[in-house]
């Protein structure tokens, strides 16, 4: 019989679909109770009664409702409005809250509705959830244990202790930008919105595989050989959220790689770089290859946001980002998603910044070269 | 001969300054005076004659950066005027050009000011030229005693002055996210080619001249 006196609460409202809260639930760590739909504040109030640490939500609670009068029905946003109304009275219950609804629904209806992209701290399809079951309940459970500590601190957030920054990451952390958003938060789940969506799910102070294995010139396969050693150098991210995303300090990596290399990573070609650090670490490194005309002797130095493949400057394009912080790194799209339209087609919103997008129709027709 | 209308010219300067304040080189407000200036050269349309002006007031201010003794210094790009009119021969492409570049310590003490200029009628110096120096407003004792040596030097225009500075006071940032930027190289290139065509066509064909030199052929008044 599982001991589940330990395990964290997390709630899934839902008009239908009431597996999901046993797709979302890791037994013995955080188990989701299902709820159906009721009136708006009775269902609040029997949430916050709850305690729950992670609290799912459906975008559509307005469709299947026996419980909800005519003319009082909501969706999930305004629920979760009036969740987090209650959480900035009593931070001290604050609680994440996650949408989940299925892809059609998420484009139809959530993607329109900006007024409600604030409220919630990720949103998973469920095609996702079913799909990719062990990666949700992992960031599910960094979730809930993040909370956790948001809600022990009582309001008293520091950067460089929230993210366990390594000393020589405290001056990049104690930035105006950063510093502002997390010390000035009146409640956990203002923090964990900035923590997640501007430093752990973006380029920047940190990075994951994809940029790493870029800054250090080799594919993602090969990059997976050297993790013990970056671990073991104290560059991996060990701060809020850490066990649901692999992340590693962006200065970090590059100061790794450059203290076994002797010299700037950069001033290398990719092929350069995987041979060195090969001959370095002991470790057969293959070298990463342009995704625009497959040669590893390219300047590679971040991951292209599209297919996520190491890149070049020079075989890329800006992406429009409107809210990019100013300590974040820019995103940028390779020529090869750019060329084959996979930028268009991989379910995000990719937008050409309007510098580089005089240049698109020239790639367009442009030919390979090395 | 017209190299590039106000419109494309107006593009490139915004180009410039949306990656100059994406790659931390640029302040906001020096991102602002640029990109201010593009709009206004972009309403010119086709036009291939046109004159800019950053006053000192409201320069292009760059981030600060640290001299050899670990102190921060404050660089700023001023033109008291740059006009640029394609239809001159005389001296091509620009009827004037007076930019500066001046930087300052945190009291806003001049370090040192460097200008780039078109000469004067009747100046003795190469028609375009660098120079050490220059007025200095409110710190007139730290003025140089003597103008020269005017160095011989391609005409540069506010996106190549920026570049200049970019590539010198900010290395690591311009090799890492500017110098190969694919919209960025095309936005140079196409000021480079109004502000050198004509200028390595003289010097080159100075190279094949006999009883001058280059110096001679690039001085003041020897332009045809």
């Amino acid at each position: 019989m599982t001991d589940t006196t330990t395990a964290a609460k997390g709630i899934f409202v839902d008009d239908e679909d009431k597996q999901f809260a046993v797709h979302l639930s890791t037994r013995g760590v955080l188990e989701f109770d299902y709820h159906a739909v009721l009136p708006i504040t009775e269902q609040a109030l029997a949430i916050r009664e709850a305690t729950p640490s992670v609290v799912a939500l459906d975008y559509r609670l307005d469709e299947v409702t026996p419980n909800v009068a005519e003319g009082h029905t909501f969706k999930g946003s305004g629920l979760a409005q009036l969740l987090r109304d209650g959480a900035i009275s009593d931070p001290s219950q604050d609680f994440a809250i996650v949408l989940v609804s299925n892809e059609g629904k998420l484009a139809a209806y959530y993607a329109p509705d900006r007024t409600a992209h604030d409220l919630f701290d990720l949103v998973y399809a469920k095609e996702t959830v079913t799909g990719q079951r062990e990666r949700v309940r992992l960031e599910l459970r960094a979730l809930s244990n993040g909370y956790l500590a948001l809600r022990e601190m009582a309001l008293a957030y520091d950067p460089v202790v929230l993210l366990d920054a390594p000393e020589a990451q405290h001056d990049r952390i104690r930035t105006q930008e950063i510093t502002t958003a997390i010390s000035s938060a009146s409640a956990p789940h203002l923090v964990a919105k900035f923590v997640l969506h501007a430093i752990i799910r973006r380029p920047g102070p940190l990075v994951d595989d994809h940029d790493a294995a870029a800054l250090l010139g080799v594919e993602v396969a090969s990059f997976e050989a050297l993790v013990p050693a970056l671990t073991e150098a104290g560059i991996r991210y060990a701060g809020l959220f850490a066990e649901g995303w692999q992340r590693w300090w962006a200065s970090g990596v590059e100061e790794w790689g450059e203290a076994l290399l002797g010299g700037p990573l950069l001033d290398l070609t990719a092929q350069q770089r995987a041979e060195a650090l090969s001959a370095r670490t002991d470790i057969a490194l293959q070298p990463a290859r342009s995704p625009w005309n497959d040669s590893p002797d390219e300047y590679v130095s971040f991951a292209c946001c599209c297919c996520r493949r190491p890149t070049e400057l020079r075989h890329s394009l800006a992406v429009f980002e409107a809210k990019a912080p100013r300590f974040a790194t820019r995103r940028r799209i390779c020529w090869d998603c750019i060329q084959t339209d996979r930028y268009l087609n991989d379910g995000h919103p990719w937008q050409i910044d309007e510098s580089d997008a005089s240049l698109v129709a020239d790639i367009m027709t442009r030919p390979r070269q090395a | 001969m017209a190299y590039l209308n106000a419109e494309d010219a107006g593009h490139a300067l915004r180009v410039i300054a949306d990656k100059l304040l994406g790659a931390t080189i640029l302040t906001a407000e020096g991102a602002a005076a640029l990109r201010d200036e593009s709009f206004r050269l972009t309403k010119l349309r086709k036009g291939t004659s046109w004159t800019t002006r950053i006053a000192r007031e409201r320069a292009i201010v760059f981030e600060r950066v640290h001299d050899k003794d670990g102190a921060e210094v404050t660089i700023t790009l001023s033109a008291e005027c740059i006009s640029v009119d394609q239809g001159i021969a005389a001296c091509p492409p620009f009827a004037s050009l007076d930019a500066a570049i001046f930087i300052t310590d945190t009291e806003g003490a001049p370090v040192c000011r460097w200008h780039l200029d078109r000469a004067n009628a009747g100046q003795q110096g190469p028609l375009f030229h660098l120079q050490m120096g220059g007025h200095l407003p409110g710190f007139r004792d730290r003025e140089l005693p003597i103008a020269e040596p005017r160095w011989c030097h391609p005409p540069l225009e506010l996106g190549l002055l920026c570049e200049v500075i970019s590539a010198n006071f900010f290395a690591a940032k311009w090799i890492r996210s500017v110098r190969e930027d694919p919209a960025w190289c095309s936005a140079i290139q196409s000021l480079q080619k109004l502000c050198y065509t004509d200028y390595v066509n003289r010097l080159s064909q100075a190279l094949a001249i006999s009883d001058s030199t280059a110096l001679a052929r690039m001085w003041n008044g020897r332009w045809p």
